[in-house]
Parts: structure tokens; sequence; C-alpha cells
């Protein structure tokens, strides 16, 4: 059974063709990486999937498993494909002033429960168990009550993307070069936190530049994209072998 | 007969001020000519002209927040019935509110519409502050009638030294009133006295608001106002503070949320006329569909007011093609170790900010408007007693239920 099937994914942002046929299968429980030089499409895949609003799919499909059964979610809204699990980890967190970090998740915690049914959670109750997640993130309650990423260092930010994907507890987390940018304190601890959350009912697909992130989440799929296109897939043994080589062998390989 | 031509007309048979009286009559009505008035056109918005005053009309008994004093005004006139605080009316307070005037006398002098509440002197009263109050005093003014009609009142508020108040006053009318409310609020905020004035205004679309509001800040003393604009098709707020005082220090923030065609002006005056005084303005406007919100605002520090604090800001966020704002910020120092900073931003809402939150659930909508009421709720958190700030962000509130952004 898959999560997410992607097939022959064209997408473009104003009128450029930036994804020329993408396919990706993600099965609940696997790890994918997504790797590749600037300007290959690693970010657009991410926000294609999650749906953001500036990018246009051209052709293809685009499917996630909602209630046991593949569905076509290329017409979905963002905050659908957010309720249905999907979560995007941002690459740049976005500051919003006057809305505090802890109102933020809950807005979102409980448009999730909104979708489930679910009771919505109360101020008091939610920080409690938002609390529960602090340790393992190395994060101080002061965090909460802060605005939205508001002066937040480049790795406090990246660890609050984590924050907000503990808690929301997506069954596809898509993390867009999470681990740029951060020390390799921060790293380890973003890495445990992913870690935490991993199970046999959800998946993750990192993009990233580094192999770094690779030696403290163990991908099981390795993906080079260039030009629009995965080039070349593997095991984890592909990202040492990127790390080492670089990618101009891949390109040259794949121009043959 | 232009309107113009007929207040002056109507004015002259009911002044109660001959020295107001000449003053008005030395501009008039406020036309576009009149710099402070450049954007608004009076005219445009009062069409129909009474000067007489609305007859005072029963109230039937308020509902009563316990968390406040209340005091109750209706077209004007004291409502003593059902009043928890006492304000002392013209006839009875005689020289006292005369030396008032005479102290706040260079305040707003040339403000037409200022002079056209001192010329008719009507509904005056005097309110004394004393102590450290812990419930904040709300002051309703309702509005009542059907027809074209003018409301004109003046409330003089004196915060005896060492007092600490907070008041809050509302204006509001029956849904379908076409008011012209044109009233003033004047302060004398004495040593170490600290006073904060939130007027919050929620009149119906048919109306128009013109609020005149001045104060004297002495030394050491505090004073803040607060506007907070959540309807009226115009709303216009003249403000004048002088900090007279070492040590003396005031804000002067307005929040101002509107749709359709309304319009919001606010013209702000704060003189810093002693050293070490401190001032700080925040204003912030919400534009959506055809709405216009303005603001001009002047800080003026004199030649011996050295080593004075002052900043000024003005945000407009502008939701909808057809919503415009203005913002004129200006400075006229003639100190020279003062330090003054003032800005000017208008804005579209951001769309990286809308989608971080769909991207986690929120659809477009519920985050435009939470975003929308963070940007004013910056205003509201600065109101330092949360019965007033509760009070007036609910006020808000309703402004942004049915937000949709273009």
């Amino acid at each position: 059974m898959s999560l997410l099937k992607v097939e022959n994914l064209k997408a473009q942002v104003e009128g450029n063709d930036i994804l020329k046929g993408i396919n990706l299968e993600v099965k609940p429980g696997e790890i994918h990486a997504i790797m590749g030089p600037n300007g290959s499409g690693k970010s657009t895949l991410s926000k294609v999937i999650a749906g953001h609003p500036d990018y246009e799919v051209t052709d293809g499909n685009l499917e996630f498993n909602i209630n046991g059964k593949m569905q076509d979610i290329s017409e979905l809204e963002a905050y659908e494909r957010a309720r249905d699990g999907i979560f995007l980890g941002f690459q740049y967190p976005i500051e919003v002033p006057g809305v505090t970090n802890i109102g933020f998740m809950r807005e979102s915690f409980n448009a999730l429960c909104e979708h489930q049914g679910a009771e919505l959670m109360e101020e008091e109750e939610f920080r409690a168990f938002v609390k529960t997640k602090l340790p393992t993130l190395n994060m101080s309650e002061e965090f909460l009550d802060r605005a939205v990423n508001e002066g937040f260092s480049g790795g406090e930010k990246k660890k609050n993307e984590i924050l907000q994907m503990l808690i929301m507890n997506p069954r596809l987390a898509l993390l867009d070069e999470t681990d740029s940018g951060l020390d390799i304190d921060a790293l380890k601890t973003v890495a445990d936190g992913v870690n935490s959350m991993k199970s046999k009912f959800n998946a993750f697909v990192l993009v990233t530049h580094y192999q770094r992130l690779l030696d403290y989440i163990q991908p099981d799929f390795v993906h080079v994209l260039y030009k629009g296109k995965i080039i070349k897939s593997g095991g984890k043994e592909l990202a040492l072998e990127l790390e080492k080589k670089g990618y101009d062998w891949l390109i040259e390989e794949s121009k043959q | 007969m232009s309107i113009a031509e007929q207040v002056e007309k109507e004015l002259k048979k009911i002044s109660n001020s001959k020295e107001n009286l000449d003053l008005f009559l030395d501009s008039g009505l406020p036309t576009k000519k009149n710099e402070l008035w450049k954007y608004t056109n009076l005219e445009n918005f009062w069409k129909e002209f009474d000067l007489s005053q609305q007859k005072v009309v029963e109230l039937s008994t308020p509902d009563k927040d316990a968390a406040f004093n209340h005091v109750f005004f209706v077209n004007g006139s004291f409502v003593d019935a059902y009043s928890d605080i006492k304000v002392i009316s013209i006839a009875k307070c005689g020289d006292d509110l005369l030396s008032f005037k005479s102290e706040l006398n260079e305040l707003l002098n040339k403000e037409s519409m200022f002079q056209l509440v001192e010329s008719q002197r009507v509904n005056q009263y005097l309110l004394k502050l004393e102590g450290v109050q812990e419930k904040p005093i709300l002051i309703h003014n309702f509005y009542t009638s059907e027809h074209a009609n003018h409301s004109s009142s003046h409330l003089h508020i004196l915060a005896t030294p060492n007092s600490e108040t907070t008041v809050v006053e509302t204006h509001i009318c029956d849904n379908n009133a076409q008011s012209f409310v044109n009233n003033a609020a004047s302060f004398i905020v004495q040593e170490n006295a600290k006073l904060s004035f939130i007027k919050t205004q929620e009149l119906g679309d048919q109306s128009v608001q013109v609020q005149n509001t001045r104060a004297l800040v002495k030394r050491d003393a505090q004073f803040e106002s607060f506007t907070i604009d959540a309807g009226a098709k115009l709303s216009r707020n003249n403000i004048s503070i002088r900090l007279d005082g070492e040590g003396a220090a005031c804000a002067a923030h307005g929040i101002y949320v509107l749709g359709g065609t309304q319009q919001s002006d606010t013209n702000s005056f704060i003189h810093h006329n002693k050293p070490h005084t401190e001032s700080s303005q925040l204003y912030k406007g919400i534009m959506n569909d055809k709405s216009h919100g303005i603001f001009t605002g002047l800080i003026r520090v004199e030649k011996d007011a050295q080593l004075i604090n002052s900043d000024q800001l003005n945000k407009n966020l502008l939701l909808s093609k057809g919503a415009h704002a203005h913002s004129r910020p200006q400075l006229e120092i003639y100190a020279d170790d003062v330090k003054c900073a003032h800005g000017s931003t208008t804005g579209q809402m951001s769309d990286e900010e809308v989608f971080y939150f769909e991207s986690r659930g929120v659809p477009k909508q519920r985050a435009q408007r939470l975003l929308a009421q963070a940007f004013a709720y910056d205003v509201t958190l600065k109101i330092k007693n949360k019965t007033a700030r509760d009070f007036s962000k609910n006020i808000l509130e309703k402004n942004f239920k049915n937000l949709e952004v273009e």
C-alpha cells in the first residue's frame, strides 16, 4: 500500500517549467531523501506536494492515501492536504508578528481536530501537551509565548518547524532543507525529533543538500533530482557516493 | 445655501461664547484648502444639517458590567440615574471649568470643529479623578435620533496629582441613526498622575464622528490615548497633547478597521514643551473594499526641550485594490539634543504568511482574518488594564468576523 504516488508530475511557476516528469512512490514506514544541485527542483517538489498556490501542476498524477484509498490531491487546497496528513517543514520558516507560537500551533492542531470530528483542545490542556514535546527538541517554554519565529535564530526556527511537526503528527512529512544552517548540535536535535516520530504508519521525504543529515536519519531511499527529473535512485550508499564524487558523474551518466 | 453657510448662520444665533465663535468664523467649516483636512471633505459626509441639540430621551435600564464603574450620556447629556460616578455640569462648576479651559487654551485652537463645540458650549461637564482606581471607568455615549442631527459635548477630565485611572469611552447609536457627533474630551494630568483614555467608536454606517482630544501633561505625569475606530462612515480624530513638565510622558495609539466606503482621518499633534519628556505613537489602519485611512502626525520639539525621546509609526494594511491609505508623518524640531524617530509603511497581506497557516491546516480566509487581527491587536496589547484591553479587543472582533480579502 502506498502513501504517496507521484507519476510523471510536471509543474510550473510563473510560466517556467520546473518539474519535468517526476516519478516517486513513498510507502508508510519509509524515509526518502531527495538530493541534487541547486535549482534542480527539490524545493518545488515539496511545495507542489503540499499545495503551494504559486505552483501549477501541468501534467501527471499526484495521489495520496486518504482513508485507505489512493486519491488525486492535485486539486485540493493546501489546508485540505495538511488536514489529510501532509506536513511541510519550511526551508525558511515565516515570521508572523503578533501571533504567538502557541496560538499558531493550537490553531493548527484544532484545525486537525475539527477535520477529524474530535473535540477542540482548550488552551491549558494544549499547553500541557506541547510541553511534553519540548525536551526532545531542547526548547524552553519561553518559545511558546513569543511571536511565531520572530527574532528566532536559524536553528531555533528549524527546531520550531520540527516541534510543529510533532504536534501535528502527520502521515507524510516533507522537510525542505531542514538541515541547512544548523550547527552539529542543532542537527542532532532535529534528527532526534524526526526519529522520535518515525513509525511504520508514517513516512518522511527529506530534501537536503548534504549527506550530513543522513548520518543521523537513515534513509531507505536516496533520489537525485536534476533539471526537474529524478536521474538516479538508490539506497543510502548513494548519498555517501555523492558526498565523495559530487553530482557531475551522475549528470554525465544521465545524458548518455 | 451651502452647509458651511448654514452652520455659520445658525451658530451665530445659538453661540454661547463670542471668543470661540470668532475663532470658528476665522476659518469656518473645514475645507480641503485646510492642509489638515486635505483628504476629508466634510460636506461629502454631512449632507443634512441641523445644529439644534437632540432632545434627551429616557434610557431604559442598562446592563452594567461589574468590572467597570459606569457613566452614561444620551445625545451628549449626562444621565444621573444610572451612573456610578457623577460628573459636574457647567452650571455647577463655574470658575473651575473656566480655569481648566484657559490652561488648555492653545490646544486645538485652530481646529474649527473644536471651536464649533466650544462656541455652542452645550453639554459641558467636569470629572475629577482622585486616588488609584483599580476599576476602569466606562463612559457610555448613546445617540438615538433617526434623523439627521448633531450632537455636541465636551467632557473635561482632571487627573489630580498621584491619581491613576483608566477611562474607556464608547460611542454607539441606533442602527439606522444618522448622527453627527462632534465632541471634545480635554484632560489635565497633574503631577505624577497616570491616565489612560481609550476612545472606542461603533457608530452605524450612516453616522459621522469628529472627536477632539486635548491633553496637558504635567511633571512626571503619564497620559495615554487610544483610539479604537470600528464604525461610522467617517471618523475624524483630532488629538493634541502638550508635555508641559519635565518627566512627562504620553502615548497616542490608534487602530481603525474599515470596510465599504468608510473613512478614518487622524490628525495628531504632540508638543514637547519641556526637556526630558517622552512620547510614543503607533497608529494602524486596516482598509478593505473602497475604504480610506488617513494619518497626519506632527511632533514639535521646542528649543528648550532637550533630551526628549519621541517615536511615531503609522502602519497600514490594505486588503483590496480599491482601498487606500495616506500617511504624513512630520517633525518640527528646534532643540538639538533629541531622539526622534518616525516612519510609515503601507502594504498588503503577505501571501507567504497566509500559506504558512494553510500548510498547517488553516483555511485561507481564516488565516487572513487571524493575520489581520494580529496586526490590529498589536495596538490593543498596549492597553495595560486587562478589563479595558479585553473590552477594546471585543469591539474590534466584530469587524473581523466577516472579513474577506480580495
